[in-house]
């Protein structure tokens, strides 16, 4: 039988009631290649579908673990595959339809974060990409 | 499955009768209980085999947690998992 040393078990729950000690972040990560379409509506729909489909317990299973563990879990939150390699051909004003819903997808599972509204453009931009780009200041 | 149950608060009367008529209700078993009293201030560690757990183990923590706050106490439930990761290589 595997036995605990109570000064063992005070100090971790020293650390956690007065000392802060918490989990930063629990990140679920979700590839959206099979959201791929030509048709913007049709992708959104898709990146909502598979996004709040997928994190669905997210947040509960966060909540849970919190509790069966005893310990803060500050953030969920969602990491995706780079939009620029999913938006493709779309237009700027493309881009932010897709931006709002990722945004509407976070606001309804109750995330702390999404993220993956982003380029890879350290090897050159593609033209996707510099749609991306042209789209953050829109809104 | 293990858990382990913490008591702090004010020292009193029937502190661990509660606890653990609480912990026969929700079927489980405790295995090593270590108290100490430091002047006023009163420490138990609970641990307990959790298997034989009639609810859900949030459940059981979220009755622990109502049982302390309505006796004055801190009563916390905590997986053992997380002291074996804290504290063993």
């Amino acid at each position: 039988m595997q036995m605990y040393r109570n000064e063992d078990i005070l100090e971790t729950i020293n650390m956690i009631r007065n000392e802060n000690l918490d989990i930063r972040t629990i990140t679920m990560g979700i590839s959206l290649f099979d959201c791929v379409s030509d048709d913007n509506a049709r992708l959104c729909d898709k990146l909502y579908d598979k996004i709040t489909r997928t994190a669905e317990n997210l947040v509960k299973t966060g909540e849970e673990l919190e509790k069966m563990y005893g310990i803060p879990i500050i953030h969920k939150r969602i990491s995706l595959t780079p939009i620029s390699l999913i938006g493709g051909n779309s237009t700027p004003d493309g881009y932010v339809r897709i931006a709002k819903t990722l945004d509407r997808s976070a606001e309804n599972l109750g995330v702390n974060f999404i993220g993956g509204y982003g380029a890879l453009v350290q090897k050159g931009m593609t033209k996707g990409a510099s749609a991306l780009l042209d789209s953050i200041p829109k809104r | 499955m293990k858990a382990v149950i913490t008591v702090t608060g004010k020292d009193g009367v029937g502190i661990v009768a509660k606890v653990s008529t609480e912990c026969a209700k929700y079927g489980i078993n405790i295995i090593d209980i270590s108290q100490s009293v430091l002047q006023d201030y009163f420490a138990m560690i609970m641990i307990a085999e959790i298997d034989g757990l009639n609810v859900g183990f949030t459940e059981f923590a979220d009755q622990m947690k109502a049982l302390g706050k309505a006796s004055n106490l801190e009563i916390q439930a905590m997986h053992e998992d997380i002291f074996n990761s804290m504290h063993k290589i």
